[in-house]
């Protein structure tokens, strides 16, 4: 079986922007504030401010596009997607702006990709939507709306909401044309990534695959959708206190973030003097209907960890519940389930505290959060996602000394 | 068959279901693709009598029903979990997985579902922006105005609620996966489940796809792109795959699935094997979002890797569905990427697109097409591309025009390749008795 290995992680989130030295500074460091929406008017709403990548998108990915007015085409989850790229690329020693140099053509790099939820058309069709009103009542006269109303409507808007379009755009600005898939399934969507990347590389479909997640529920239909559901802390002026809030697991803190792992088979990262982080130990996934929507079970902890604690190191897990008190509590009970199961030695811990909850992108943000924090490197660190509507995700991987493969 | 594909497990179908515009099962499908009918008319979902664009392929029946196993999850449902269902049950009572069967044992068992977002009608979506802009306007608290929205709302526009659902009902506890590549979605849902029954990870696998865009905003959308087919006046002839007047495609909808195996697990039970999918590949463009390339670069990728897959020369290829749909540029692209995986063999292996007839199914099509394939070997029965009428020089391979033909099907390939430049190929093989093909 061809051994799979991290040799590059990149970040675009509210903690850190870069790669494996970003992200050590970031865990070093104090946790980031959550900043004030400015998007919208946000005022009458029970959350104001979010996790937010800070910096302005259009000098942060200046460097990495082929076409700076293809900006306009990007949601903000392709933008953080190819800004998180940029930088795994680079970590891993691949500059994305020398493709030519790289030992391996991107046009045989493998990209998969976890998606999230798609942004929201009201803000581009709104002024058509205007237009096509019927007077004063709450309706749209759609002949109107299909004709006149057509000029007032972005050409690309459509296909801003197909979930694909962060691929896209990363493959696009990398010229990558290897295998790729765009995965969806809410917090586990990343994981299935990885491993569907993992997979492409153990059958030799390809030797590098770049692989990431990238989310931003910021934007005024996801945050209202999201507080609709009664998951995030309510967040107004007192960020202390919300932070308070969230470290007793009262609700999530909304965020927006990629990131990005490469992958590479050990016999490509040798030959090319990589500077591996990890390798790929196994990777789970698997359904078990909650109880009701929104509700984490001990079992599909249990169910999801076991496999992939057989005969590990001692292991330090991400775990997916940071947001309640009472999830965290399952997430301990699956764990310890697991662990007598398949013996050996874990704890829990909640990077997300770090990025906040960014959809997709969550599980991969605290992988690399891990992976580039100061670590012991006789541990192994795992990730678990959980979807709320009963899908649970894991992936363990095990440090390599770095300085040579 | 290469050695990579020998030592590993097989995947058979067993069962396969469909809810099309020429169609609500399989068998009424076949029928009609055989005759070469056409399913394109007017749009009847929304007045678009003001839209350049007023033709589509709907599913015959506007108020869609579908039989639910647990009847409390009717309630997320919209229109294409609806067709989703309906396949789904078709696929599983083939499968000998019917409604009072026993289903395969729970955690061996896994799903996975090319589709989009679900997406709330642009009529419903205005009318809360309206509500929501006056309530600002008149200094009104606006969350009370949000707070009138279904909150199940939310729930309908994951795109993975098709999965899900499916799982729930069907108590299936292995791998799920929800591949979300526009036109490419159902293609990958497949491959990501035969890799999955190869791996190990499930011994039955119920994957395929599913998609209802013929809405007001997708209309516009894809109008707007210049995509889209604008012979309102000539429904019927709007869908022309190949041809040199092709000025566009016509969105349909519809899904389709299929009950994957492994080859011992279906052998174990009895189950009647329909064919062997044999080989997956995919690819990304890297070139432009909306546009293919004209070398069909991407496409030859997916396609090769495929082949490699299936262990297969290219010369072994029967027939190809293609992705062909109708628009210019698809239809050159895929030609040239087609010619450049098969060399001279191109010239002798037929290619039809069945968009011709029941236009363009997006996440849903990869799955119907695959069913096609499967359907086609079975029978030896090719598919036509009708409205067929004029030679285009660079779309030159032998397209199967008009009329169905009678072929010996052994292996047969299909193509979907998506907006943003996603690929997938899927090949499948003849199962004739133990040891086959």
């Amino acid at each position: 079986m061809t051994r799979v290995l991290v040799t590059g992680i990149g970040a675009a989130s509210p903690a850190a922007i870069g790669g494996r030295d970003a992200l050590r500074a970031a865990a070093q460091g104090e946790p980031p504030r959550p900043t004030p929406l400015t998007g919208f008017d946000a005022s009458t709403l029970p959350v104001q401010a979010a996790f937010l990548v800070p910096g302005k998108m259009t000098k942060l990915l200046k460097p990495y596009l082929k076409q700076r007015k293809s900006l306009k085409l990007m949601s903000q989850d392709a933008r953080l997607a190819v800004l998180a790229a940029a930088h795994a690329l680079t970590d891993a020693g691949l500059d994305p702006a020398a493709r030519d140099a790289w030992p391996t053509s991107p046009r045989d790099v493998g990209l998969y990709m976890g998606v999230g939820l798609e942004p929201g058309e009201v803000a581009e069709v709104g002024p058509a939507l205007a237009l096509a009103r019927a007077g004063s009542e709450a309706r749209v006269e759609l002949a109107r709306l299909g004709g006149e109303g057509l000029d007032l409507i972005p050409p690309l808007s459509a296909l801003k909401t197909l979930p694909n379009m962060a691929l896209a755009h990363v493959s696009i600005n990398f010229d990558l044309m290897g295998p790729g898939e765009s995965l969806s399934c809410w917090s586990t969507a990343g994981l299935h990534a990885f491993a569907a990347a993992t997979e492409a590389i153990e059958r030799g479909e390809c030797e590098v695959a770049l692989v990431g997640a990238a989310d931003s529920d910021v934007d005024f239909d996801a945050l209202t959708t999201l507080i609709r559901t009664g998951v995030l802390t309510p967040l107004r002026a007192d960020q202390a206190e919300a932070l308070e809030l969230w470290s007793l697991g009262r609700g999530w803190l909304v965020g927006e973030g990629g990131a990005f792992v490469v992958l590479e088979s050990e016999a490509h990262a040798e030959a090319r003097g990589a500077r591996p982080l990890a390798a790929v130990e196994g990777g789970a996934n698997l359904s078990l209907p909650p109880m009701a929507p929104g509700v984490m079970s001990s079992r599909g902890v249990e169910k999801v960890l076991t496999p992939l604690l057989g005969g590990a190191r001692r292991c330090r897990v991400a775990g997916a519940a940071g947001h309640s008190t009472v999830w965290r509590g399952q997430e301990a009970e699956g764990l310890k389930a697991a662990l007598a199961e398949a013996g050996g030695e874990a704890a829990l811990e909640y990077p997300s505290r770090r990025h906040g909850a960014c959809g997709c992108a969550t599980a991969l943000l605290d992988l690399v959060s891990l992976l580039g924090a100061e670590g012991d490197p006789s541990e192994d660190v795992a990730v678990l996602a959980w979807g709320p509507t009963g899908e649970y995700a894991a992936a363990r991987l095990s440090r390599v000394e770095l300085g040579g493969a | 068959m290469n050695d990579q594909a020998e030592g590993r497990r097989r995947v058979v179908v067993t069962g396969v279901g469909a809810v099309t515009p020429l169609g609500l099962d399989v068998g009424s499908m076949w029928s009609a693709a055989r005759a070469g009918l056409g399913a394109v008319a007017r749009v009847q979902a929304f007045d678009a009598s003001g839209f350049p664009v007023q033709i589509a392929a709907e599913v015959p029946h506007r108020e869609i029903e579908a039989e639910f196993r647990l009847p409390k999850l009717r309630k997320y449902a919209d229109r294409k979990i609806l067709m989703a269902v309906r396949a789904v049950e078709e696929a599983l009572a083939q499968a000998g997985y019917g409604p009072g069967e026993a289903l395969p044992t729970s955690e061996r068992f896994g799903i996975s579902v090319g589709t989009e977002s679900g997406r709330p009608l642009l009529e419903e979506t205005a009318a809360a922006y309206y509500r929501f802009k006056d309530a600002q306007k008149a200094g009104e608290d606006v969350w009370s105005v949000m707070e009138e929205v279904d909150p199940l709302g939310f729930v309908r526009t994951m795109p993975h609620l098709t999965t899900t659902l499916l799982s729930v009902m069907l108590e299936a506890r292995g791998p799920v996966f929800t591949c979300s590549t526009a036109c490419t979605s159902a293609a990958q849902a497949l491959g990501e489940a035969a890799l999955a029954i190869r791996r190990g990870s499930a011994d039955v696998m119920l994957t395929g796809g599913t998609d209802a865009l013929v809405e007001a905003f997708m209309v516009t959308g894809f109008a707007l792109l210049g995509a889209l087919s604008a012979r309102n006046d000539d429904p019927g002839r709007a869908s022309r795959p190949f041809d040199k007047e092709r000025d566009g495609f016509v969105l349909g909808e519809g899904a389709g699935f299929l009950v994957l195996e492994s080859l011992e697990h279906a052998q174990a039970r009895g189950a009647t094997i329909l064919g062997e999918l044999v080989g997956y590949g995919c690819s990304c463009n890297a070139y432009r979002i909306t546009d293919s390339p004209p070398d069909g670069r991407g496409a030859h990728q997916a396609m090769s890797w495929a082949l490699r897959d299936a262990g297969l020369a290219p010369e072994a290829l029967d027939y190809i569905n293609a992705h062909g749909t109708s628009t210019q540029m698809n239809d050159s692209s895929e030609t040239a990427g087609i010619k450049r995986t098969l060399g001279e063999a191109a010239y002798r292996c037929p290619v039809s697109s069945s968009k011709s007839m029941m236009g363009h199914l997006v996440a849903a099509g990869g799955a119907v097409e695959a069913i096609l394939c499967l359907l086609a070997i079975r029978d030896g029965v090719i598919p036509p591309t009708i409205n067929y009428e004029f030679a285009d020089p660079e779309c030159d391979l032998d397209y199967v025009p008009n009329v169905a033909r009678e072929v010996d099907v052994r292996y047969a390939m299909t193509n979907s390749f998506g907006f943003g430049g996603s690929n997938g190929s899927l090949i499948f093989g003849r199962w004739d008795g133990e040891g086959s093909p």
